[in-house]
């Protein structure tokens, strides 16, 4: 081949890896690491801390969704909006909702600015390209805390992880426990989110945590009497049971996706139910 | 292309053991020893491999048991090997994870490659109903799951010491998901035929490789002997 043709595909390559959306240096290192991001998350929680949210009656709703990757918006302006004109009382977006790009965090924080109720969010695997968790910070704060929902006669247990990078790390993973210790006997149900699925129960390319974290995570909420994990990063919908924790993966929101929607966990005091909602 | 099946030998063999791990499940960091007996038959292998978590003995006392099923043959003059393998691995008092497949492993030259499929099924124990109250969905099983290994010595065999280099998902008591590789580099010496052979494993673990977002996981080592009894 002769070297002007090899010159001219190295450049293709270039410029098919410098335009899309994702950071392939990522698989060399990682700009910021899981440690790092806890400690700041829990700085920012100590000047920042989540207000409780309380409600009126015993029975509430939160939604939840996941992959936006936001660059194109119409899902996510359709979730926003359907979530400020409903009852739902929080909206918990379990990551990858930008691709990590500046302009895109810019044009999320635009549309969350619009949002009258409360919006959690966590970091997902590409809200962290390029950099991303400089924006993520700047504009949302933490990506790990915890907040409770207070009805007239009990309280649920919110914990927001960061597995991002697909490990929660040695810190978070012990403030995960003291969390649990300390708060979940005295709250009526505990529901986790956070990016990366946990379990595999069918065959993908998507990365869940190794095998050593999966199983110390199902001893955890099996000893915590966690009752739903809400993740996404796998794109389709999917429901597993073991012990007394469903792990929920969600569809993917994002406009590419044919299967886009949304979760919906329905809190009453005799059940915690939940539903798939899906856009047309 | 042949296909030859040989030896009509009886031996004993003996893998003894120590490591230590560091990552965020086992902090700071786990020691264990261990030990595996083998038996070789003609083609056939059996072996059994057990170790003991030394330093966390309040959460378990068994870090992990494995068995497997070996039956060895010649591809081209190449030995090729098929296994059948069991692991039980305690994560808690509460919680095993059992694991089951089927690798066939080629050795040519320098390479040692390993390919096959298992299953991660995650099983609490009986004792755990009565406890934490789960009475349904005791246990659940991961899709299945590709095991490989390619590994390359930098000298020939039967040199009296050896480097190698491995990616792989899994060893003999873990079974890493296909998505998460394993970096390993191990270092062997026998003196002669009447020594035992010494060795030292040392495995990197990283988390999010195939998110593109790649993060330290943990590490760990583990150094031996191992003996062919005739």
């Amino acid at each position: 081949m002769g070297n002007k043709l090899k010159i001219l595909i190295a450049l293709l390559v270039c410029a098919v890896i410098y335009s899309c959306d994702v950071d392939f240096s990522g698989f060399i290192r990682s700009t910021d690491r899981v440690e790092d991001r806890f400690v700041q998350s829990i700085e920012y929680n100590e000047s920042n801390p989540k207000e409780q949210i309380i409600v009126n009656s015993s029975e509430y709703e939160v939604l939840a969704a996941s992959d936006l990757h936001v660059g194109p918006t119409v899902n996510t302006e359709k979730l926003l909006n359907l979530y400020d004109a409903s009852d739902a009382v929080a909206l918990i977006l379990a990551g990858d909702i930008v691709s990590g790009r500046r302009e895109h965090y810019e044009i999320f924080k635009e549309l969350a600015e619009e949002v009258t109720k409360p919006l959690l969010m966590v970091t997902g695997n590409h809200d962290l390209y390029f950099d991303g968790w400089k924006s993520f910070y700047e504009f949302f704060g933490s990506s790990t805390y915890y907040f409770n929902v207070t009805t007239p006669d009990t309280s649920d247990l919110y914990i927001c992880l960061d597995i991002g990078g697909g490990t929660l790390g040695k810190s978070q993973l012990a403030w995960l426990e003291e969390v649990l210790e300390q708060n979940r006997e005295n709250c009526r149900y505990c529901i986790v989110a956070c990016h990366v699925n946990i379990l595999r129960t069918r065959r993908t390319s998507s990365a869940n945590p190794l095998v050593e974290e999966v199983a110390c995570l199902i001893d955890l909420f099996a000893k915590y009497n966690v009752n739903l994990v809400i993740t996404g990063h796998d794109h389709v919908q999917d429901v597993a049971k073991i012990g007394n924790t469903t792990f929920i993966i969600l569809d993917a929101l994002e406009d590419s996706y044919s299967d886009a929607g949304y979760l919906k966990v329905i809190s009453n005091p005799d059940t915690l139910k939940y539903e798939f909602i899906r856009f047309d | 292309m042949s296909l030859t099946v040989h030896s009509v030998y009886a031996q004993f063999k003996i893998d003894v053991f120590s490591g230590i791990a560091v990552n965020p499940i086992d902090r700071p960091c786990m020691i264990s020893a261990g030990f595996s007996p083998g038996y070789v038959y003609k083609n056939f292998a059996i072996d059994y491999a057990l170790d003991i978590n030394l330093n966390h003995r309040d959460k378990k006392v068994l870090n992990a048991f494995a068995t497997s099923l070996s039956y060895k043959l010649n591809l081209c003059s190449n030995p090729l090997k098929f296994s059948l393998f069991y692991c039980n691995k305690p994560v808690s008092q509460m919680l095993n994870i059992h694991n089951t497949g089927l690798k066939i492993n080629y050795i040519v030259k320098r390479w040692d490659f390993t390919l096959g499929n298992n299953f991660n099924i995650y099983k609490f124990t009986n004792n755990v109903a009565e406890t934490y109250n789960i009475a349904d969905n005791r246990y659940l099983v991961e899709s299945p799951n590709i095991m490989y290994s390619v590994k390359y010595f930098i000298m020939q065999p039967g040199n009296v010491w050896n480097l190698y280099i491995n990616i792989s998902n899994f060893e003999i008591f873990i079974v890493e998901q296909e998505i998460n590789p394993m970096f390993n580099v191990g270092f062997i010496w026998k003196k002669n035929s009447n020594w035992p052979q010494f060795f030292i494993d040392h495995w990197y673990q990283t988390a999010g490789l195939n998110n593109i977002r790649v993060n330290y996981f943990g590490w760990f080592t583990r150094i031996g002997v191992h003996w062919e009894i005739n």
